[in-house]
């Protein structure tokens, strides 16, 4: 099966080829195309010149490239191929595809659509599984990522902060359908959306790129204190999701202990949508631990670190953990502190609300009960749970992030509960699934996950496929039941695929999770289930 | 063991890429200068579209797809192309059933599914190694007629509150009259690729299977930027040498060869629009993209150049398969022209050689 999910990841590499200048301009043997044309789609990205070799989500449903999409991409290939992963990396942040201003280009149908910012994760994650796989710590290329990314780090604080207060918009986010609205439209009700998840991501984003430069000082002080900024900038956005400027932007909802987007329309109060989905967890993927090798090598990051603590002690207090250190005297920056976090698990743990058989779903069970709905002058908005296609035409209806299990998020919040563990230890535990008295520390937890998102693809005590659900030709034929095929994502209930049918781009991630949770698992845990 | 220098290791040799492209300037390892890089899909695609209103999958349909030549890009069955998608082999098809070869994947557009676009067939990609040194896919090709307008209708009909109509659900696939039809390349060197063909008859019959293995470029020269033109021409071959050779010029990277095991009819056109069918104009090219098409599908054997050459080639291989049988065509693309291209093709294509 892994060898499957490699083989569709290899052959979806393809030649994509795309000169903006020219194609908005038309050519010289050709009638001058439509002014429509060469002022529409993509007029902003004129230095835009692509001939290249890029891995595809799909080369038949997405031939191109999309740019958050590659990132997870080349975590599957860091196991396979680390120096195509590498480069692929590079070539999205060169000067013929990155925005001068520091924008990456998202993808054709619309380039200055806004994706989730991977980029500075999976970088890590690629030059973590070299280093590891080959002992090899290729430096040059974790540099020459940083430099770009400042760029479009900035990018982001420039565009994506409209207040300035460190809570972030960006839109639709990669999560099409996910929202009450379209996030990346006007809102029917005016104002903007202050979003849980893009200002979670955020927090992520400054959190990988402070592991980066920690990882550069080691060898050259002039990162030290570009880690101290990027330190200080997660702090501010720790700060603001947790609404200690007391600005009243609330992302938190106390009561039900869960992060929300907030509604901000002119002359009405902030207003939480309180639609349960992936947006409330994304939080918990803004975590990093610090080494305590670090400190003697660090010192100047460190001593300006205590510092700023000492003296912005409501930031400080978010990050209790800083002053406790956790197993092997690790340090842990998050987001959620420990007692959020556990509320937050305690969802996400619950088979009626988050936890299918094959994986976190993208919104909760609970809404196909209790759907939300939104009244905004006299129109319903609605979300309900959808387990399999989506019902609605938002993003022409074909993803759907209301209810369906996808790759990329649960790869993430695996590996999140893998560094809340590495802080945690054993010791922390949480009831998993939850309600059924079975505690299970975070580790545990993550490799619980890994297991029921490999499980969709192998064959079950009946003998059968849940990705093929009740497709009987491809469960028992035997000239069809051992292909498989890597869907783009997966019924809520059933496990069964949907949508693409060739998306071997991130669901070949299914290869990194078998690849992760046969290397982690050691000898001395061994008897772990 | 092989005594060869191990295969797909990072190699010193660099090929040299594009002068004209901003990655031009970057070098590649060499085993990577040919692999999978054929779309599956380029028809319907942003860069295609020329419209004044966006609307990418009505600008150039899979209908128009045979007859039109593409400006950004190619596309094909399970094919392969260098890294800059100049040159270009992919599987063509023909159950003497369907109204045109099978050239390339179908699909339903994002405006006719009712959950968006979606393809409709069934293909597997079921090995690959990180060189593309050993690669292999599998396609399921019916031996009725593919269901293209019933696919369509039935999409049509249903609302985004049923599921979507899939290939299965046709019936297409009953009593197993299908081709499991199985494409490897194995790389000798580089530039040097073995390729097998394998067509299995998983019905109860005998059923007629047209093969046509097809090479051609991408068009680079009917844009007013660039007129040089690249050349595919049969060589003169003894047949008794059990081969026939197809011989590949392009300006940029010199000469391929593409040999074909047997005996095919070699049927050559040009890569060039059919202006014609599509929008009642002249056209530009005597010979065009959808000759070879019209030549086996319609007979129309004035369709395709009698003067063997031009920029798409396809080798003819007319087969029956028995129920149960399995019939292979073995290929060979290289840089070099071999004088016994298939007396190491087993060695090549073994495991250990990966």
């Amino acid at each position: 099966m892994q060898r499957q999910a490699y083989a569709g990841l290899l052959w979806s590499k393809q030649f994509y080829y795309y000169d903006v200048s020219e194609w908005l301009n038309g050519d010289p043997a050709g009638p001058p195309p439509p002014q429509a044309h060469t002022d529409g789609r993509n007029a902003y990205w004129p230095h835009l010149n692509n001939a290249d070799i890029i891995s595809m989500p799909d080369t038949w449903e997405y031939p191109w490239f999309a740019a958050w999409d590659l990132a997870f991409h080349c975590v599957a290939f860091s196991h396979i191929d680390p120096e195509f992963a590498k480069n692929q990396l590079i070539l999205l942040l060169r000067e013929w595809y990155m925005h001068p201003n520091g924008q990456l280009p998202a993808y054709e149908w619309a380039f200055s659509d806004v994706n989730p910012p991977v980029h500075a994760w999976a970088a890590l994650q690629v030059y973590r599984t070299e280093q590891a796989v080959t002992g090899k710590a290729d430096r040059a290329f974790l540099e020459r990522v940083f430099h770009k990314l400042m760029l479009n780090f900035t990018w982001w604080v420039n565009r994506k902060d409209s207040e300035g207060n460190n809570i972030f918009q960006g839109g639709f986010l990669g999560l099409d359908n996910i929202g009450v609205f379209d996030r990346s439209a006007e809102l029917p009700t005016g104002g903007y959306l202050e979003q849980s998840d893009g200002t979670a991501w955020m927090g992520m984003f400054s959190l990988n790129m402070m592991t980066i430069a920690l990882e550069l000082a080691r060898e050259n002080v002039a990162y030290e204190d570009v880690a101290t900024k990027f330190f200080e900038h997660f702090l501010y956005i720790a700060g603001a999701m947790n609404d200690l400027g007391g600005e009243g932007i609330d992302i938190w909802d106390e009561e039900d202990g869960f992060f929300y987007d907030v509604l901000l329309t002119p002359g009405v109060g902030p207003r939480p949508l309180k639609v349960r989905s992936l947006v409330g967890l994304i939080p918990m993927l803004a975590v990093e631990t610090i080494d305590p090798e670090l400190h003697h090598r660090l010192p100047n990051f460190f001593r300006r670190m205590r510092w700023f603590l000492n003296n912005r002690q409501d930031l400080a207090s978010l990050v209790p953990s800083w002053e406790e250190p956790g197993i092997g005297k690790h340090r842990l920056l998050s987001i959620v502190p420990g007692d959020r976090l556990q509320r937050l698990l305690y969802r996400m743990l619950d088979t009626d609300k988050f936890l299918s058989p094959h994986g976190i779903r993208s919104i909760s069970k609970s809404h196909e009960r209790e759907p939300y709905h939104l009244q905004v002058d006299g129109t319903t908005y609605s979300v309900e749970y959808e387990p399999a296609e989506s019902r609605s035409g938002l993003f022409g209806g074909n993803s759907n992030w209301r209810g369906p299990v996808w790759f990329p998020i649960n790869a993430l919040l695996i590996e999140a509960l893998r560094k809340f563990h590495h802080y945690y230890g054993d010791q922390f535990q949480v009831e998993c699934p939850s309600g059924s008295g079975e505690m299970l520390d975070l580790r545990q937890v993550s490799d619980d996950l890994a297991s029921r998102l490999i499980a969709m693809f192998l064959r079950d005590e009946h003998g059968r496929r849940p990705v093929y659900g009740d497709n009987e030709i491809a469960q028992t034929d035997p000239h069809w039941r051992d292909n498989i095929l890597f869907y783009e994502y997966f019924h809520g209930d059933t496990g069964a695929g949907l949508g693409a049918s060739h998306q071997t781009g991130w669901t070949a991630l299914v290869g990194h999770l078998i690849t992760e949770s046969a290397a982690d698992r050691g000898p001395s845990d061994g008897e772990r289930g | 063991m092989s005594s060869k220098p191990q295969r797909g290791e990072a190699s010193s040799q660099v090929t040299p890429v594009n002068p004209e492209s901003p990655s031009a300037l970057e070098e590649r390892p060499a085993w990577l200068r040919w692999g999978p890089y054929l779309s599956d899909r380029q028809w319907g695609t942003v860069r295609e579209d020329y419209s004044p209103g966006g609307a990418a999958w009505e600008f150039f349909s899979h209908d128009h797809a045979r007859s039109r030549a593409y400006r950004w890009g190619e596309d094909g069955l399970l094919g392969i192309c260098d890294d800059q998608g100049l040159l270009c082999f992919g599987l063509s098809l023909w159950n003497e059933a369907d109204p045109i070869l099978k050239e390339r994947l179908f699909g339903l557009t994002g405006n006719e599914g009712n959950h968006g676009e979606d393809v409709k067939e069934a293909y597997f990609f079921l090995d690959n190694t990180p060189r593309h040194t050993y690669m292999k896919a599998l396609y399921k090709y019916p031996q009725r007629a593919f269901p293209y307008t019933d696919l369509i209708a039935e999409n049509q009909r249903r609302s985004r509150q049923d599921d979507e109509y899939e290939l299965l659900d046709t019936g297409v696939f009953a009593e197993n009259r299908y081709f499991d039809v199985t494409v490897e390349y194995a790389k000798s060197s580089p530039e040097d690729i073995l390729i097998r063909i394998s067509a299995t008859n998983r019905g109860p019959d005998s059923a007629p299977l047209h093969l046509l293995p097809t090479l051609w470029f991408r068009n680079t020269w009917s844009w007013g930027r660039d007129d040089r033109q690249p050349s595919l021409k049969a060589a003169e071959t003894d047949p008794a040498r059990g081969h026939r050779l197809v011989y590949a010029h392009h300006w940029r990277f010199g000469n391929y060869t593409l040999a074909c095991e047997g005996a095919p009819e070699l049927l050559f056109t040009e890569n060039d629009t059919n202006s014609q069918r599509l929008w009642n104009a002249p056209n530009r090219t005597p010979y065009v993209k959808d000759g070879i098409n019209d030549a086996v599908v319609n007979g129309e054997s004035d369709k395709v150049n009698p003067a063997a050459s031009g920029t798409k080639v396809a080798a003819h291989y007319a087969l029956a398969v028995e129920a149960g049988q399995t019939e292979t065509v073995t290929l060979r693309l290289s840089h070099t022209e071999h004088r016994r291209p298939f007396v190491n093709a087993e060695q090549i294509f073994a495991p250990t050689n990966w």
